[in-house]
């Protein structure tokens, strides 16, 4: 078996971008196996594979600030035939065994690969200790509790080790399995405790095997210096599969080269590419997923500036208009007593003036008051007070506005009326400053317990996809939003010199118990 | 007797002003409704006493008072607004004013710092410490031509407000009797100096700098 590592695999296409186990993600982990399976490609050799994976977990796995190796030590075991084991391994194990003889299960584990913050543990072939393992029933179990539990969950005959609590396996798919020491100190199933998880700083461990080619099973095993949360192995669980999808595409390239034509290989191809398409479309996503989110972020820090930008309009409309008048008509009114004019016609005339003044003022803070909300919503409802509405924009700009107005039999909740009856304002709004028309069509109608409202012009209209992000999308979004928010839908549509409709549903309060208030 | 000039957008305040002057003998030959209205007149006709409001459309009080000191020195001011922030006050001491009144005083108050104005006296009927009205006194000397940060100058920033109130370059310039080139100068130079390239940033500008009110 050819042993030397394929110089191609080593010359890395991309830098290592260096990813916590805390914080695993599922782009990271489609990053991961995208690489595993670029690894398996490339590997000429299961050793060449799996010490090339293990070389890739400890570059990988780092700490978020230190850039520290969070991997202390990890390892690729193989378990295969006693036949199958190469002879330097088997002369090894005669010499640390003192025996060669085939073990009672007639499989051994052989370390394929090695990586770890020690150099010595970088290279397989330098074990002292674990470079072959016979699995036998007697020794095998006290000596890898860990490994032997694993077995014989996959159902190879090796007796239980009893051990309790502390280890937690679970399979993926059919032959796949992850598995997890949380607490590697003080826990039975890793032994080496006093010269290797105490000085190391061992947290937990955690690892995955699964049966490949015929009858082979592979082991990965890491020890970590931080604690591995759920959600963490919960990922691995696509890395184990995907190691495992590798494991089985070097051995069906190994089989192919051997003997051309191996059973099982275009199944391998067909999850390669699947594999493939799934890695990419992730990474695609995250990139989406990013875009919105920076997208959604801006847009609301936009409209928490309208807000507070309405908020200093109305103060300063109160402070400039109200109070300036009303502190006008005070003083006015102050000097009229302290300086009583001659005759009653005079005074007369100042008090006629004082009551002008006074309307002037009911007046403009009744429009400041109707502008923070519309009052008439409540007392009259919708259709009415959209019927003032329109009434009142066609009086004081002389636009046309041809109507269909129907009174809504079931209600609408108070939130969603306000909603409707401010983007029905923002609408006719839009239409005036925008579509470069004096005219529009407003049209409220119930259908299948759903309010309809509909707002069109034959203006000018606008290439939607260019207004998307810009100052006019603001707008648009932000009503888009106020609907959405009363569990309705609001959609425009437009093109150059086609016009715009605006529509929008809102259901009744009859079926809106369906619906999720946002 | 003393012959004075009134300048406020709300016609009942001046109404209310000119009754309690005229209760005290004095003659009020002048209601103007903005800044400039009134240095105009001022400029045909000078009076002893102006009573001049801060909010106003077209011209402020404030660079309003800045082109009457420009005429005059002699003329009595007297700022009466609804402000009653201390930076208000600081810059209209700072622009020349002799008395800073609020208004909602009473006309027994308002006739006391008529008096005292006309008297040579300084009157502000807002309770505020030494401490307090010194530092904002330095800072609106320091600033003597600022807005916030920015250094603009009168000028610039009568053509400010007016872009912030909608006016047209057009009118801009017949309002200021400037040519629309100069106008159109003295817009650009305020936008560098502010930092903004639109003329939505400016209007905002305005009334941020509480030239403009909305």
């Amino acid at each position: 078996m050819d042993r030397t590592i394929a110089p191609c695999v080593s010359q890395r296409t991309e830098p290592h971008t260096p990813v916590s186990v805390t914080t695993l993600s599922l782009v990271d982990v489609a990053r991961a196996n995208a690489r595993v399976r670029e690894l398996a490609a490339r590997a000429s050799s299961i050793e060449s594979f799996a010490q090339h994976l293990m070389q890739y977990c400890q570059d990988t796995f780092r700490a978020p600030t230190s850039g520290d190796p969070e991997i202390v030590l990890g390892r690729c075991f193989v378990a295969q035939p006693f036949s199958e084991v190469a002879a330097d391994v088997k002369a090894w194990l005669q010499q640390a065994e003192h025996r060669a003889t085939e073990p009672s299960s007639g499989l051994c584990l052989s370390l394929m690969g090695s990586a770890g913050v020690v150099d010595g543990w970088n290279d397989p072939s330098r074990s002292s200790r674990y470079r072959a393992i016979p699995i036998d029933a007697d020794r095998f179990a006290t000596r890898f509790p860990m490994f032997a539990e694993i077995f014989r969950q996959i159902g190879t005959s090796i007796e239980k080790p009893r051990l309790g609590a502390g280890l937690t396996i679970g399979s993926v798919g059919t032959g796949c399995n992850v598995f997890s020491v949380p607490v590697a100190l003080g826990s039975p199933y890793v032994p080496a405790q006093n010269d290797f998880v105490k000085p190391f700083g061992v947290r937990s461990v955690v690892g995955f095997g699964g049966w490949y080619g015929r009858g082979r099973y592979f082991i990965v095993v890491l020890f970590s210096r931080v604690a591995v949360p759920p959600g963490s192995l919960d990922l691995l669980r696509l890395l184990a599969l995907s190691v495992r999808v590798g494991f089985n595409t070097v051995s069906g390239i190994i089989a192919k080269q051997a003997t051309s034509g191996c059973p099982g290989v275009s199944h391998i191809q067909t999850l390669d590419e699947l594999l493939t398409l799934y890695e990419e479309t992730v990474d695609v996503q995250a990139d989406m997923v990013v875009e919105q989110r920076d997208q959604l972020r801006a847009l609301t820090e936009r409209v928490m500036t309208a807000q507070e930008d309405e908020r200093r309009r109305v103060a300063g409309e109160l402070h400039d208009h109200v109070a300036s008048q009303l502190a006008g008509i005070l003083f006015s009114v102050r000097s009229l007593i302290d300086v009583p004019p001659m005759t009653r016609d005079e005074m007369m005339t100042a008090l006629g003036r004082v009551a002008d003044g006074l309307e002037d003022v009911t007046t403009s803070t009744r429009e400041l008051s109707l502008n923070l909300h519309p009052v008439m919503l409540d007392r009259v409802g919708l259709s009415c007070a959209l019927n003032k509405l329109l009434d009142d924009v066609t009086r004081r700009t002389g636009m046309r506005i041809v109507r269909a107005i129907e009174e809504l039999q079931s209600p609408l909740l108070p939130t969603a009326s306000a909603a409707l009856y401010r983007v029905a304002e923002e609408a006719i709004h839009n239409v005036r400053q925008h579509a470069g028309v004096d005219e529009a069509q407003v049209y409220l109608h119930v259908t299948d317990a759903t309010a309809v409202l509909r707002v069109r012009d034959e203006g000018r209209g606008f290439d939607m996809r260019r207004h998307r992000a810009g100052s006019a999308g603001l707008g648009l979004f932000s009503m888009a939003e106020r609907i959405r928010q009363v569990g309705g839908h609001l959609q425009f549509e437009s093109a150059p010199g086609k016009g715009t409709q605006l529509e929008v549903r809102i259901p009744c309060a009859t079926s809106q118990g369906m619906v999720r208030h946002g | 007797m003393a012959r004075v000039a009134l300048c406020d957008d709300h016609p009942m305040m001046m109404e209310g002003q000119q009754r309690n002057l005229e209760g005290l003998g004095h003659q009020v030959l002048k209601q103007a409704s903005n800044g400039r209205e009134l240095v105009e007149f001022y400029k045909e006709m000078p009076v002893d006493l102006v009573i001049m409001d801060i909010n106003m459309p077209k011209a402020n009080g404030i660079d309003a008072l800045a082109r009457l000191r420009e005429v005059s020195w002699n003329v009595r001011v007297m700022i009466q607004t609804m402000h009653e922030d201390v930076m208000w006050i600081a810059r209209s001491f700072a622009t020349g004013a002799n008395a800073y009144l609020t208004k909602t005083v009473t006309g027994h108050e308002f006739g006391h710092a008529v008096t005292t104005v006309l008297g040579g006296g300084t009157y502000v009927n807002l309770l505020m410490s030494v401490e307090e009205f010194r530092e904002a006194m330095q800072e609106a000397q320091h600033k003597r031509n600022y807005l916030g940060e920015p250094v603009l100058s009168t000028r610039e920033r009568e053509v400010l407000q007016l872009i912030g109130e909608g006016f047209s370059h057009k009118q801009i310039a017949g309002e200021l009797n400037l040519s629309i080139h100069t106008v159109r100068d003295h817009q650009e130079h305020v936008k560098k100096v502010l930092g903004v390239s639109t003329n939505a940033g400016l209007v905002k500008a305005a009334i941020k700098y509480g030239l403009t009110s909305v």
